[in-house]
């Protein structure tokens, strides 16, 4: 009676054409009717065929070859038997081989010394062009901030030179008028101008200094434009943030000028309006 | 002895015959007609061409040797996959001992332990892919080098089951059980990896 267990044994032989009819017949009926069983025999087929997909080629190499006819000859050497003849296109063939392998190695390593010259090459030049960039970049930074800051002196300049000039005229005119005026209303008008004057001569030492300040940035952000770029951009802000501040200070001592020109102003009105008087 | 250049080919006995004669010409043909043979299927089995290559030249060394004993009447073919089965084996085994793995799974006859359950032989259907070659290649690793050389001799070199027995030196009903449990190996570990693959 065919059962499951004796179904398994007999797959290999059913498979081979090896059973006997009898067996054969009850193998085949007894498939007939088990599902399990055919799936059995589509498994068997299944792995047979992975099998052959994954039988690795095994190719014997030449040289393999030559080691056992090599191989052989010792042992017929230590018995004293003649040696066996090595085939001659095999022992032509791997002599061809370690003839090529060193000749390919060298081709190898010119063609991996080449590449690295041209690797080399490639890279001084275009550290040299990076470099020169660099440098062309550096030079118009450091002109151009060198300009920017000769225009804040030149400002600075003209600022102080107006101020200079019409703080003499106002000081021309103002004296025209104090002549008229008694001495204790003199200091009385005097007081505002005196105190708009420090505020002028505070705004020049801090125009000054900023000035300076900004021209050490200057200087050091061209000192850095050598090193790198990037360095140098952080040195432009800089300088900016610092030529704002010299503008910032120079418009504040413009309105203590305008400050004090007013203020003379409203004291020569004040002073011509009154009659002289009479010490 | 010379080589027997009448005939336009040489038989096997004459081979046999020069062979026990120690002739030059004989071993020539004995490499030239079985090299390619005898490496394939120690590679195969060991799955490493340098110790295919070892097992090879002890296959021919071997039997070079011990040609005096071999029966005339028998083919030298399947003498010679018995020898490098062995062989291959061999060198496994001591691959094994090298490496401080247990080589204690066989019993004295030679025989596997039952790692397989004989009830897992009703299993799904197993559907593999062109691309899932590889996980086969992985599953004859996996395998025992006894499993897989029963497995090559009567799968992949073609041998019928009777040669394959004798080629491993065990019964035909042996031979049958390990090329058998190679192929449940085999199903079972496909179908672990497939199912891995999967989730």
């Amino acid at each position: 009676m065919m059962d499951h267990k004796t179904f398994m044994k007999l797959i290999p032989d059913y498979m081979d054409g090896t059973l006997s009819q009898a067996d054969r017949e009850a193998f085949e009926a007894f498939l007939a009717t088990c599902e399990a069983c055919q799936k059995a025999i589509e498994n068997y087929r299944t792995i047979s065929q992975a099998l052959q997909r994954a039988a690795q080629e095994a190719e014997l190499s030449d040289e393999a070859q030559l080691r056992l006819y090599e191989r052989f000859n010792e042992e017929r050497r230590r018995r004293g038997e003649s040696l066996i003849k090595i085939p001659a296109d095999l022992a032509a063939r791997v002599k061809a081989k370690a003839t090529l392998a060193p000749e390919a190695a060298k081709k190898a390593a010119q063609g991996g010394r080449d590449a690295a010259v041209l690797a080399t090459d490639s890279s001084v030049h275009l550290a040299r062009t990076t470099g020169q960039s660099g440098k062309r970049l550096g030079r118009k930074v450091k002109q151009g901030a060198m300009h920017a800051a000769q225009n804040v002196v030149d400002v600075a300049k003209e600022m102080g030179q107006t101020i200079v000039e019409t703080g003499r005229i106002v000081t021309v005119d103002s004296f025209q008028v104090l002549r008229e005026v008694p001495r204790r209303k003199r200091n009385l008008l005097l007081a505002p101008p005196k105190l708009a004057a420090n505020q002028v001569k505070a705004g020049a030492r801090l125009m000054t200094g900023t000035t300076k300040a900004a021209a050490k940035t200057v200087k050091s952000g061209a000192v850095m434009t050598k090193d790198a770029v990037s360095v140098t951009a952080t040195g432009m802000v800089e300088s900016a943030r610092l030529g704002k501040t010299v503008a910032e200070s120079t418009s504040q001592m413009a309105q203590a000028g305008g400050t004090l020109l007013q203020g003379m102003k409203e004291a020569a009105k004040t002073i011509a309006a009154e009659p002289p008087a009479n010490e | 002895m010379t080589a027997p250049t009448m005939t336009p080919t040489i038989t096997e006995q004459e081979l046999i015959a020069g062979l026990k004669a120690h002739e030059a010409w004989a071993c020539e043909k004995l490499i030239a007609d079985y090299a390619e043979m005898v490496y394939r299927v120690c590679y195969r089995i060991l799955r490493d061409p340098q110790e295919a290559e070892d097992a090879m030249q002890e296959t021919f060394i071997t039997v070079y040797r011990h040609i005096d004993t071999f029966r005339e009447d028998a083919k030298l073919s399947s003498w010679l996959y018995r020898v490098a089965t062995n062989k291959a084996l061999s060198i496994h085994r001591s691959r094994q001992r090298k490496q401080g793995l247990n080589v204690s799974l066989e019993t004295e006859e030679g025989e596997e332990l039952p790692l397989i359950d004989e009830q897992v032989i009703m299993p799904e259907e197993l559907v593999l892919r062109e691309e899932d070659v590889q996980l086969v290649q992985e599953g004859l690793d996996a395998m025992s080098p006894k499993l897989r050389a029963a497995l090559v001799l009567y799968e992949l070199e073609g041998l019928s089951m009777k040669e394959t027995a004798q080629a491993l030196g065990i019964s035909e009903s042996a031979a049958k059980l390990r090329v058998h449990r190679g192929r449940i190996f085999l199903q079972q570990y496909l179908t672990q990896r497939l199912q891995e693959t999967a989730s």
